[in-house]
């Protein structure tokens, strides 16, 4: 009799957190859902640095090849919204359409967490994609982009942070 | 020397400083509890937000790929 009562607390216990597992708290939700927010924020505030490269790049005494390299590579993460023409192509080679790139198929997922181990790797995949821009900008040799680079990294680091903070797994 | 302008400069470092200051916020509500419900809605108008800011990144940097002589 004791093993099989045993076997049915084991069951209960085993059910319970299987069902918590799948079925998160409404807290939990609530808190993976204020920092995919946060995490969209920081990635807005990201794209605000790159804006504000892109707006100033002509104007740096970079080599041509250069400034096309750091264009391509915010293609490369970014996309366009419509496809790209004849000379971006054959600057940069393909680009993805905006809906299909790295960068918004990562963001797209982020709107599905409601767990904060979701939520830690979907941020995680999202922040990856602005790694190579960041080394673009760091390593340029040019230091108003290597700025810009430090800049972004910072608003990567934090991002990463908050998303793997304690308060969210609390 | 450094290949910009005084302005750029300022720009950039008030840039970095509202960066900070924004991530700064932002660790210290993460801190906070949660005290308004955030629906699904919200988080995905956050995330549109940064999906319109990447396809406009992009499409600024394809069109400068453009004007290049």
């Amino acid at each position: 009799m004791k093993p099989l009562i045993g076997a049915l607390i084991a069951a209960i216990f085993l059910t319970a957190c299987a069902t918590a597992a799948v079925n998160p708290s409404a807290d939990q939700t609530q808190r993976a859902r204020a920092q995919a927010v946060r995490v969209a924020d920081s990635v807005t505030t990201g794209l605000g640095i790159v804006t504000q490269v892109g707006q100033t790049l002509d104007t740096l005494s970079l080599p041509a090849a250069q400034r096309t390299a750091f264009d391509c590579a915010v293609l490369s993460v970014t996309g366009t919204s419509v496809p790209a023409s004849a000379a971006v192509t054959a600057a940069c080679g393909p680009v993805p359409l905006a809906a299909q790139s790295k960068l918004t198929q990562a963001l797209t997922l982020l709107k599905t967490v409601s767990t904060c181990p979701s939520l830690q790797a979907t941020a995680g995949s999202v922040l990856q994609v602005f790694e190579p821009l960041i080394v673009k900008l760091t390593q340029s040799g040019n230091a108003t982009l290597a700025m810009a680079g430090t800049a972004l990294q910072l608003t990567v680091s934090l991002t990463r942070q908050l998303a793997e903070s304690a308060t969210c797994s609390a | 020397m450094l290949g910009l302008t005084i302005v750029q400069a300022v720009e950039l470092i008030r840039q970095g400083m509202t960066t900070a200051q924004a991530l700064a916020d932002a660790v210290r509500a993460g801190r906070a509890q949660v005290t308004a419900p955030l629906g699904p809605d919200e988080v995905a108008a956050h995330i549109d937000a940064a999906i319109a800011a990447a396809a406009s990144a992009g499409d600024a940097a394809a069109q400068r790929i453009e004007n290049r002589p």
